[in-house]
C-alpha cells in the first residue's frame, strides 16, 4: 500500500481512544470505554485500535507511524516538581502513585510497545512510534479538521504535561503553539473543583455542574474571583493554591475552600441537591465564561484573525462557548467534537500527518465552511443482514421495514410522544450522540423532560434534553444562524416560540423545571436557552429524512435527542448493547437500521416446556 | 409478569398478587419460611429502582459473571431466591424468562412488588418448596442455587431434583457453607450462644464495619448466621461427588480447586487434586469470604 496511515492512541488517563488517518484523510476513530462497557476506560484501547485497523483492513505491521497523545517524561518531570514544590506535604498522594509511575507509565515506550504487540505478535519497530504533546494534539485536533486556511486556537483542560491553556496559531500545514498557561494554573481543575465540591464526579460530572448552573444565580461569583483565582488583563490566570488540595492530595478542595463557601462537599449518597449547590453551580459557570470571553477578546485583539478553533476539556462547556460565538468578536468558530483527551488520538496523528511529514493541507470547501470531521460519525457501523443475525441471535421479536417505511413509522411513534431507541449507521466519536446512537423523543410533550430523565435514563430530573433541529430552520426557532453540528453551542430559544409566565419568575431551583417556558418544552431549559445540534442532509441524511417527516406531521423541525445510554454506562455502540438498554430502560421502540422492535413484543417468545 | 401454565409444572398452582403458589408440604420448609417471614432479607431501599438493582448485580463479580454468561432468550431458575434481588437482577435488560422460587411468601411478595413496579415483566415469582419437585424435567437453560441448600433438611436430595429440571449442557451454580471456610462462623455462633448480639456486633466482620448499618438488616443478618433453625456446611470433594452421580461435569469452583485464578468462571478447569482442595477450603478461613460466613461455589455442566 502506497499510501501513509497514521495510528494515534490515547491512553493511561481517561476516555482512551484510537483514530486512524489515511494520507491525512480521516478514516475512523472510537473511544474504548463502547467497547468494553467501562464509563471512561483509562486502559490501553485494544478494541478500539482493533476496530479502527479492521474498519480499514489494516494489520498493525502495514500501519506506516503510530503516534501517543502525549509525553509521559514531561508528565512525571511535572509530577516531580510537583511534590517537591509542596514537600513535605503531598507524601501520601506521592506514594500512592510513585510505584505506577515507575512500574507503568514511566517506560510508556515499552508498555506501548508490549500491548501493540498485542494486535501483532511480530511487531517490533520501534522507530514507528513517536509522541507527540497533549496540548498540541488537542490543538491538531481542533485546527487540522476545520474548514479555516487560518485560525487561533484556543485548548483548555484540567492539565496535559505542564500546560493546562494553550493559545496557538494555525496557518496552512503549520500549527505554532505561542502562549501556555501551566499547571496548576488551570481553568479546567478550577470547573473539576466545584465539580467535586457539588457531589459530582470528576472528569465526568462537568455536565452535570453545567446544566445545574441555570436553576442558580451567580451569588458567589465575587468571592471565587476575590479569592480562588486572580484574573490577569489579558484574560490569563493565576489560581490560589491555598483553597486546593488536587496537587498534594487525593481531593481537589481543603478545609479552607470549604470554609469560604461556609459548606463541605456535597455527599451525593446522602445529601440531595439543594439551592445552594444551584448557586455554587451558576458562580462556577459565570467565572469560566467571563474567563474565556476575556481570553478569546483579547486574542482577537492581538491577533486580528477571524476564525476560532476550540479543544480541551473546556471546549465541552457549550454555554460559554455559546457566549463566546454570541460576542461576535470572531466570525467563525470551531470546536472539536472529541474535544476531550479521546480526540487527543486524532489530534497526534494529524499533528503527525502536518506538523512532521510536511504534507500540505487541502481545504475542501472553504465557502461552505465543512469541516473534515466527517459529521464525527467515526466509528463501527452495521449492515441490515448483521443486525438480522444479531437479532435472531438475541431472540428478539423484530419486523423489517423499507427505508420509507422504517422512517414513516418511527416518526409517527415520535408524533404520538413515543420515545425511540435510535441505532444507526456509524457510532459518533466525542461525548455527544448526534443522531446514530440516540434516544429520540417529542419536543413538544412536557412530559418528555420527566420521562426521557427518570424512567429511560434514570437520572437526576434537572438534566436538560438537547435538540436536533434541521439546519435551514435554526433561525426560525433560535436565536443563532450559525451551524451547529456537534451540539457544542447554546442558544436561545426565539422569543416568539417562548412562553412568558409570570407566576414562573417567582419560582426558584428544581420548581422552575415544571413550568412550561415555550412551545418545545422539552428543549427549552429554565434559562430559556437549549444546546442544539444542527442536522444537514449532507451529513447525516436519513436523521435529516426523519426530521423532515416529523416536521410534516407535527410542523415542528426539531426532535429531542439524548444519548443512547442509561446513567453511569457509555453510549451503547453494538446491536447487542443497544438491545439490552432498550428492554433496561422504559423505551417503547427500538429502531435498529430498518428493523423495528416494539417493547410489549420481545417477551411474546415465551412457550410453555412440554411435560 | 410472564403468564405461565401448567405445562409448565408437575404440580397444581394457584395464582393470587401475580404469585403462583404451590402446596409447601414438609414441615422443615414450613419452619425455614416461617424464620424467613418475620424479616425477609434482604430488603428493597425506597429508592431502589431497574438502575440501582442492575449496579447493586453489576458490583457482585459472580452475578455479573452469570447474567454475562447466560446471555438472552433463555429460561433461568433461581432456587431460593429470597426478596428476588438476583431475579429482578437478572431480567433487567434482558428477554430471558425468570423463575424465582423461595418457600416465604413475605419475602417473594416484595420482589413481586418491585417487578410490577418496575416494569420488569419477564421474571415469574414461585411460592413452593424444592421438595416437592414442581418443576417439569428439563424446564431451564440454566440454574442458580447459592446460600440456599445448606438451610434443608436434605441438601443432596434437594439437589437431585432440582438437577432434573435442567436441560442437557445446562450449568448449576450451587453455593453452600463449607465446612472449613465457615470456621470462624462456627467460633462466633458458639460464643453467640452465651452472649447473644453483643458478643457478634464486635466480632462479625460485617457488624463490626458497618456494612449494614440498617436496624432490620442487622437482625436478619443475625437471624441468617446465628439462630437459623436449619443449617449444613459442605465440602467440594462432597460436591464433586453429588456432581459425578447425577451426570455434572465440574466446570469451575470458587475458591479454585487449582489454584490458578480466571475471570472467565464459566470456563472448564481442572478439579485439581484432593490435597489441593483440601488446603484451598483451609485458606478459606483467612479471607474475606471466610470472615463473612464460608460460602464457596461450584459451578458444573449438566451432560446427559
Amino acid at each position: 500500500m502506497n499510501k501513509k496511515c497514521i495510528l494515534g492512541i490515547s491512553s493511561f488517563y481517561h476516555d482512551s481512544a484510537a483514530a486512524l488517518i489515511i494520507d491525512g484523510e480521516i478514516i475512523s476513530a472510537a473511544q474504548e470505554e463502547r467497547f468494553t462497557r467501562i464509563k471512561h476506560d483509562s486502559n490501553y484501547p485494544f478494541n478500539a485500535v482493533e476496530f479502527v485497523l479492521n474498519h480499514s483492513n489494516l494489520k498493525l505491521s502495514e500501519v506506516d507511524h503510530i503516534v501517543f497523545y502525549e509525553k509521559p517524561f514531561l508528565k512525571f518531570e511535572r509530577l516531580l516538581e510537583t511534590y517537591l514544590a509542596f514537600a513535605p506535604k503531598g507524601f501520601s498522594s506521592f506514594r500512592k502513585s510513585m510505584p505506577i509511575w515507575l512500574k507503568e507509565k514511566l517506560f510508556q515506550k515499552k508498555l506501548l510497545i508490549q500491548k501493540l504487540q498485542l494486535h501483532d505478535p511480530s511487531f517490533k519497530n520501534e522507530n514507528k512510534v513517536f509522541f507527540s504533546e497533549h496540548h498540541i494534539s488537542h490543538a491538531a485536533s481542533a485546527f487540522y479538521p476545520s474548514p479555516f486556511e487560518e485560525a487561533i486556537i484556543l485548548t483548555a483542560d484540567g492539565v496535559g504535561e505542564w500546560a493546562t491553556t494553550t493559545v496557538a496559531i494555525g496557518k496552512g500545514n503549520d500549527l505554532q503553539v505561542l502562549k501556555e498557561i501551566n499547571f496548576p494554573h488551570s481553568l479546567g481543575l478550577l470547573y473539576s473543583a466545584f465539580t467535586y465540591f457539588t457531589g459530582f464526579k470528576v472528569n465526568g460530572g462537568e455536565y452535570k455542574l453545567m446544566g445545574l448552573a441555570p436553576y442558580g444565580s451567580p451569588k458567589y461569583k465575587d468571592l471565587i474571583l476575590k479569592n480562588l483565582i486572580h484574573v490577569f488583563e489579558d484574560g490569563s490566570f493565576h489560581l490560589n493554591q491555598k483553597y486546593f488540595n488536587y496537587c498534594t492530595g487525593l481531593t481537589m478542595t481543603n478545609n479552607k475552600f470549604n470554609k469560604l463557601f461556609g459548606s463541605n462537599p456535597r455527599n451525593p449518597d446522602l445529601e440531595e441537591i439543594n439551592q445552594f449547590h444551584m448557586d455554587i453551580a451558576s458562580s462556577i459557570q459565570s467565572v469560566t465564561e467571563y474567563i474565556m470571553i476575556k481570553i478569546t477578546d483579547n486574542l482577537k485583539a492581538e491577533y486580528n484573525i477571524n476564525n476560532l478553533c476550540l479543544a480541551g476539556g473546556v471546549a465541552l462547556n457549550c454555554v460559554a462557548n455559546g457566549k463566546i460565538l454570541n460576542n461576535k468578536k470572531f466570525k467563525n468558530i470551531w470546536i472539536q467534537p472529541a474535544a476531550g483527551d479521546a480526540g487527543g488520538s486524532l489530534g497526534a496523528c494529524l499533528e503527525f500527518w502536518y506538523g512532521e511529514l510536511k504534507n500540505q493541507r487541502k481545504i475542501k470547501n472553504l465557502n461552505n465552511l465543512d469541516d473534515d470531521m466527517k459529521g464525527s460519525y467515526l466509528g463501527p457501523e452495521f449492515t441490515d443482514e448483521e443486525i438480522k443475525k444479531k437479532l435472531d441471535e438475541l431472540g428478539a421479536n423484530y419486523r423489517k421495514y423499507s427505508e420509507d417505511e422504517m422512517l414513516e413509522k418511527t416518526s409517527d411513534y415520535l408524533s404520538q410522544e413515543k420515545a425511540v431507541g435510535w441505532f444507526q449507521g456509524r457510532m459518533e466519536f466525542g461525548p455527544r450522540a448526534l443522531g446514530n446512537r440516540s434516544i429520540l423523543g417529542d419536543p413538544r410533550s412536557e412530559n418528555t423532560q420527566k420521562n426521557l430523565n427518570l424512567k429511560i435514563k434514570y437520572r437526576e430530573s434537572f438534566r436538560p434534553f438537547a435538540p436536533s433541529i434541521i439546519e435551514e430552520d435554526l433561525s426560525d426557532w433560535f436565536d443563532s444562524d450559525e451551524k451547529s453540528p456537534y451540539m457544542l453551542l447554546v442558544q436561545q430559544v426565539k422569543k416568539n416560540k417562548q412562553i412568558n409566565n409570570i407566576d414562573s419568575k417567582n419560582l426558584f431551583g428544581i420548581d422552575k423545571l415544571n413550568v412550561k417556558r415555550s412551545v418545545v418544552p422539552a428543549i427549552t431549559h429554565v434559562d430559556f436557552s437549549a444546546r442544539i445540534q444542527t442536522v444537514a442532509s449532507a451529513t447525516n441524511p436519513l436523521y435529516y429524512k426523519l426530521l423532515k417527516l416529523f416536521k410534516k406531521k407535527t410542523g415542528v423541525p426539531m426532535l429531542v435527542n439524548t444519548s443512547f445510554n442509561i446513567r453511569g454506562e457509555p453510549i451503547v455502540n453494538s446491536i447487542e448493547d443497544a438491545f439490552k438498554c432498550f428492554l433496561v430502560t422504559n423505551l417503547e421502540y427500538l429502531v435498529c437500521g430498518n428493523f423495528i422492535l416494539k417493547k410489549a413484543d420481545q417477551y411474546d417468545n415465551f412457550k410453555p416446556n412440554e411435560l | 409478569m410472564i403468564i405461565l401454565n401448567q405445562m409448565n409444572f408437575k404440580k397444581k398452582f394457584t395464582i393470587e398478587k401475580n404469585i403462583y403458589f404451590f402446596e409447601i408440604k414438609k414441615d422443615v420448609t414450613k419452619k425455614v419460611a416461617d424464620f424467613y417471614n418475620s424479616k425477609p432479607f434482604p430488603n428493597y431501599k425506597n429508592l431502589d429502582d431497574k438502575s440501582s438493582i442492575l449496579n447493586l448485580g453489576n458490583n457482585n463479580f459472580i452475578a455479573r459473571k452469570f447474567k454475562e454468561f447466560i446471555g438472552f432468550d433463555k429460561e433461568i431458575l433461581e432456587v431460593g431466591t429470597g426478596t428476588g434481588q438476583l431475579s429482578n437482577y437478572l431480567a433487567i435488560g434482558t428477554n430471558n424468562r425468570i423463575f424465582a422460587l423461595d418457600p416465604t411468601i413475605k419475602s417473594i411478595e416484595l420482589g413481586s412488588d418491585f417487578a410490577l413496579k418496575n416494569n420488569i415483566p419477564n421474571v415469574s415469582f414461585i411460592n413452593g418448596d424444592i421438595f416437592d419437585d414442581i418443576f417439569a424435567n428439563s424446564a431451564f437453560d440454566h440454574i442458580w442455587c447459592s446460600g440456599v441448600l445448606h438451610h434443608t433438611k436434605e441438601p443432596y436430595k434437594a439437589f437431585q431434583i432440582l438437577i432434573k429440571s435442567l436441560k442437557t449442557n445446562g450449568y448449576v451454580v450451587l453455593g453452600l457453607y463449607n465446612k472449613f471456610g465457615r470456621f470462624r462462623t462456627f467460633v462466633r455462633q458458639f460464643f453467640f450462644k452465651f452472649f447473644g448480639y453483643s458478643f457478634v456486633k464486635f466480632f462479625d466482620p460485617i457488624l463490626r464495619n458497618d456494612v449494614i448499618t440498617d436496624k432490620d438488616k442487622i437482625e436478619s443478618w443475625v437471624n441468617d448466621q446465628y439462630r437459623h433453625p436449619v443449617e449444613s456446611s459442605h465440602t467440594i470433594d462432597e460436591v464433586l461427588s453429588w456432581f459425578n452421580d447425577n451426570n455434572i461435569d465440574f466446570i469451575n469452583s470458587i475458591p479454585e480447586c487449582d489454584f490458578h485464578t480466571n475471570p472467565d468462571i464459566f470456563k472448564k478447569k481442572s478439579k485439581g487434586n484432593f490435597v489441593g482442595r483440601i488446603i484451598r477450603q483451609v485458606f478459606m478461613i483467612f479471607t474475606p469470604v471466610g470472615a463473612d460466613g464460608g460460602l464457596f461455589i461450584m459451578i458444573g455442566k449438566k451432560i446427559k
